[in-house]
C-alpha cells in the first residue's frame, strides 16, 4: 500500500470533468484507489463521491493505493494532478 | 385567521383562488417494497435500466460527435451512470432492505442531495442537476414514474399555483390549463417567466418568501398585486373588500377600452406607433384591431415543450397565423434567441455547458453556429411573408460582421427557395436588436446597413450595468433609468433618425407606464409592448405633450441620483 498527498492545481478544482478523468484512470488499474480530504473519503471509481469531496483549487488530497499495480497507478494519478487534469487553466 | 405574505408583483390587479402546491422536486419518495423472492428480478430490472440509459446516452453522444464540448459533457454523464458507489448502494437496499428499485434510487438521490448541500463550491454543487436528470430518466425507465408534465394531470381552473421557482415552460403549461395565478418563493420580476406571465396576463407574485411553508393545498388565497401581498385564508371582510375592488377594476378596464379606439396621437398631434409583443401565436387573437402591428414575435416558444425541432412547414403555418390575424400590418419575427434563462427543451441545450450563458452562445451567435436550424427558420419566415409585410429581427448583434453574415445567409436561403420553386417574399425589412452596449455605441454605422432597430431594454440594462436580473442579490441594482442606459437609448434613437430608419423599444420599459413620457422625451415614436399594457400606455401617450416633455429631459439625463431622477420622471 502506498500513499501520497497531491494538490489540486487547476482553477476550477476537482469538478465533474476533472473527476471523470480520475475515474477513467482508476478504472484502468486493478488496485483500490482512495481519495481523502477533510476526513471525507472517496473511492476513485465513484465520480459522485469525488465531487462530494468538494476539492477546490489548492486543496490537498491524500491518495492511497493498494494492489498489484499500485506504483503505476500512483504515477498516472500524480501526472494527472500535475497536468492540472489536462486543462489550460 | 388570515396570514399576509409580502412579495414582488409582476403585474397589477386582484386575483382570488384556491392554492395548489407544486413540488418541483418531482421524485416520488413514497416507500414501496418487494418480496424476498423478487430480489433477483428487481436487481436485474435495475441493472437493465442502467444499461439502456447508458445506450441512450451513447446514442445521443454519437449524434453530436462534431460538437466536442458536448461530447465531453456526455462522457462525463456516462461516468455518473456507471458510478460504482451509486450502483452498490442501490443493490444493497434491494437485497437487504427489500426496497423496490424505484424507492432505492429515490432514497439514494436524497442521500446524494444531502451531501451536495454541504458543498460550498457553486460550480461543483450544480452538478447535482446532472445526477438528478439521470435519476429521473432511470425512474422513467422503471416506468413507475412517467416523465409527464407536472401540470398535465391536474385541473388548474380557479387555482393559484404555489411553487419555489418556475420556468417559462411551466408558465405556458399553466396558462394553457387555465390556472388563475402563480406565486413563487424565489425568482425575479424581470425573468423571462415573469415577462411571459405578464404578457399572458397570468397574475404572478415572485419572491413571496415562505409561501411554500405557510400555504397548504386548497387554502383560499387573495393575490393583491397592487400592494404586492398574498393573503392566505382571508376572513369574510377581506374577501368582500377585494371582491368589490375586482368589480370596480372591471368597470375601469371597460372605460380604458375606449382609449383603444382613438388614434394614437399625442396631445401636440404627433403620431406614435403602438405595437404588440407576442410570445405565442394564440395570443394574436386577443389583440385589438387598433394596434399598429407586431413589434416583436418571440419564436423561442415554438422550440419549447418538445423533443424535436419545429419543421419549416410547421413554423410557416404559425407565422402565417400571425400575419393573417394582423391583416397586412407589419409583423416583426425575431429569430431564435436561446440561452440565458430561457429554458428550451432537450432538442437544444446551450446554457448547460456555458458557465455564463448570458455572455455565451445565444441569439445570432447560436444561429450562425447552428446554421441548419437558422436556415429552416429563415425559410419559414420568408415563405410566410409572401404578400405580407415581413420584418425579420436579429437578436444579440454585436458587430457589423454578424449583420453581413446574416444577410448573406438570407440571400442564400432565397436562392434555395427559388430553386425549390416555393413562393416567398423578396421584400422584407431586416432589423437588429439593440441589447449589447457595443451595438448601441455603433448605432450610427450599423443604422446604414439595416432597415430598423429594436431596443431590448432588459438586456441592454443587464449588459450595461453588469446586473444579472435573475440574481436576487443584485436585482435591486437593476435600474433602467441609469444615465448610461438612458444615453445609450438616446444615442440609438438619434442615429436611427439620422439614417431615417424605424426604431422601436420592445423591452419591458415600453410597457411600463411610468417610463412612457421619458421615452417620448428621448425621441421615441414607436413602442412595442405586451398587449395587456397597451390601454394604460396609450392613455398616457394621448395626454402627452412632447414639446413640453423635451424641455425637461436634459435635467433627467444629467441627474446622478436615482431617487431624484425618479422624481423628475414622475414629474414629466
Amino acid at each position: 500500500m502506498i500513499s501520497k498527498d497531491l494538490q489540486v492545481l487547476n482553477k476550477l478544482g476537482l469538478h465533474a470533468r476533472a473527476a471523470a478523468k480520475v475515474v477513467f484512470i482508476a478504472n484502468k488499474f486493478v488496485s483500490d484507489i482512495t481519495l481523502v480530504k477533510d476526513n471525507k473519503e472517496a473511492d476513485a471509481r465513484s465520480i459522485m463521491k469525488i465531487l462530494m469531496l468538494s476539492a477546490s483549487k489548492d486543496s490537498i488530497i491524500n491518495i492511497t493505493i493498494d494492489g498489484n499495480d499500485e506504483i503505476q497507478a500512483m504515477n498516472s494519478i500524480e501526472k494527472l494532478f500535475q497536468n492540472k487534469f489536462d486543462e489550460d487553466l | 385567521m388570515s396570514i399576509i405574505l409580502k412579495g414582488l408583483s409582476v403585474s397589477r390587479g386582484i386575483c382570488i383562488g384556491k392554492a395548489i402546491l407544486i413540488n418541483k422536486d418531482d421524485i416520488n419518495y413514497a416507500p414501496s417494497y418487494i418480496k424476498k423472492s423478487q430480489v433477483k428480478s428487481e436487481t436485474k430490472r435495475f441493472l437493465k435500466s442502467l444499461v439502456s440509459i447508458k445506450e441512450e446516452y451513447k446514442k445521443s453522444r454519437d449524434k453530436i460527435k462534431n460538437n466536442l464540448p458536448m461530447v465531453k459533457l456526455m462522457e462525463t454523464q456516462l461516468f455518473f451512470i456507471e458510478d460504482q458507489d451509486f450502483q452498490t448502494h442501490i443493490i444493497d437496499m434491494i437485497e437487504n432492505d427489500l426496497y423496490t428499485a424505484n424507492w432505492a434510487i429515490a432514497i439514494e438521490f436524497k442521500n446524494i442531495k444531502k451531501s451536495f448541500d454541504d458543498i460550498k463550491d457553486k460550480y461543483i454543487k450544480e452538478r447535482l442537476i446532472d445526477i438528478k436528470q439521470i435519476v429521473l430518466s432511470l425512474l422513467d425507465l422503471l416506468q413507475l414514474n412517467k416523465k409527464e408534465n407536472i401540470y398535465s394531470n391536474i385541473s388548474l381552473e380557479n387555482k393559484l399555483i404555489i411553487t419555489d421557482e418556475i420556468t417559462p415552460k411551466d408558465i405556458i403549461d399553466i396558462y394553457q390549463k387555465q390556472g388563475s395565478g402563480v406565486i413563487t418563493s424565489h425568482g425575479s420580476k424581470s425573468s423571462h417567466s415573469a415577462i411571459l406571465s405578464k404578457s399572458l396576463s397570468l397574475p404572478m407574485i415572485v419572491k413571496a418568501e415562505s409561501s411554500k411553508e405557510v400555504i397548504r393545498d386548497n387554502d383560499d388565497i387573495i393575490m393583491d398585486l397592487d400592494n404586492q401581498i398574498v393573503i392566505v385564508n382571508p376572513d369574510q371582510f377581506e374577501l368582500e373588500y377585494y371582491k368589490n375592488i375586482q368589480l370596480h377594476r372591471n368597470s375601469l378596464q371597460k372605460s380604458l377600452r375606449k382609449v383603444l379606439k382613438k388614434k394614437s396621437l399625442t396631445d401636440d398631434g404627433i403620431k406614435i406607433n403602438i405595437m404588440s409583443n407576442l410570445e405565442l401565436s394564440d395570443e394574436v387573437n386577443f389583440l385589438n384591431n387598433d394596434c399598429d402591428g407586431v413589434g416583436l414575435f418571440r419564436t423561442e416558444y415554438l422550440y419549447m415543450n418538445r423533443n424535436d425541432l419545429p419543421s419549416e412547414e410547421e413554423q410557416m403555418s404559425v407565422y402565417r397565423k400571425v400575419f393573417k390575424a394582423m391583416n397586412n400590418k407589419p409583423v416583426t419575427l425575431r429569430t431564435l434567441d436561446i440561452g440565458s434563462d430561457k429554458e428550451v427543451s432537450e432538442n437544444i441545450k446551450v446554457g448547460d455547458i456555458a458557465k455564463n450563458p448570458a455572455l455565451g452562445l445565444r441569439g445570432i451567435r447560436y444561429s450562425l453556429t447552428e446554421k441548419n436550424i437558422f436556415q429552416t427558420q429563415i425559410k419559414a419566415m420568408l415563405r410566410a411573408g409572401y404578400n405580407n409585410s415581413l420584418r425579420i429581427l436579429i437578436p444579440m448583434i454585436t458587430s457589423l460582421n454578424e449583420i453581413m453574415k446574416t444577410k448573406e445567409l438570407i440571400n442564400n436561403v432565397m436562392l434555395e427557395l427559388k430553386k425549390e420553386r416555393k413562393k416567398f417574399t423578396n421584400k422584407y425589412d431586416l432589423g437588429i436588436m439593440i441589447e449589447v452596449p457595443a451595438c448601441a455605441l455603433q448605432a450610427d454605422e450599423l443604422s446604414k446597413h439595416v432597415n430598423f432597430m429594436s431596443i431590448g431594454t432588459n438586456d441592454l440594462v443587464q449588459y450595461t450595468l453588469a446586473i444579472d436580473r435573475i440574481d436576487d442579490e443584485v436585482s435591486s441594482l437593476y435600474d433602467p433609468t441609469n444615465p448610461a442606459v438612458l444615453s445609450l437609448i438616446k444615442k440609438v434613437i438619434e442615429s436611427c433618425n439620422r439614417s431615417n430608419i424605424d426604431v422601436t423599444v420592445c423591452g419591458e420599459m415600453a410597457g411600463e407606464k411610468s417610463y412612457t413620457k421619458l421615452l417620448l422625451g428621448l425621441g421615441l415614436k414607436s413602442f412595442s409592448m405586451h398587449p395587456q399594457a397597451i390601454p394604460e400606455v396609450k392613455d398616457i401617450i394621448l395626454n402627452s405633450n412632447i414639446n413640453k416633455i423635451k424641455r425637461k429631459i436634459n435635467a433627467i439625463l444629467k441627474s446622478n441620483d436615482r431617487l431624484q431622477r425618479e422624481k423628475l420622471i414622475r414629474g414629466l
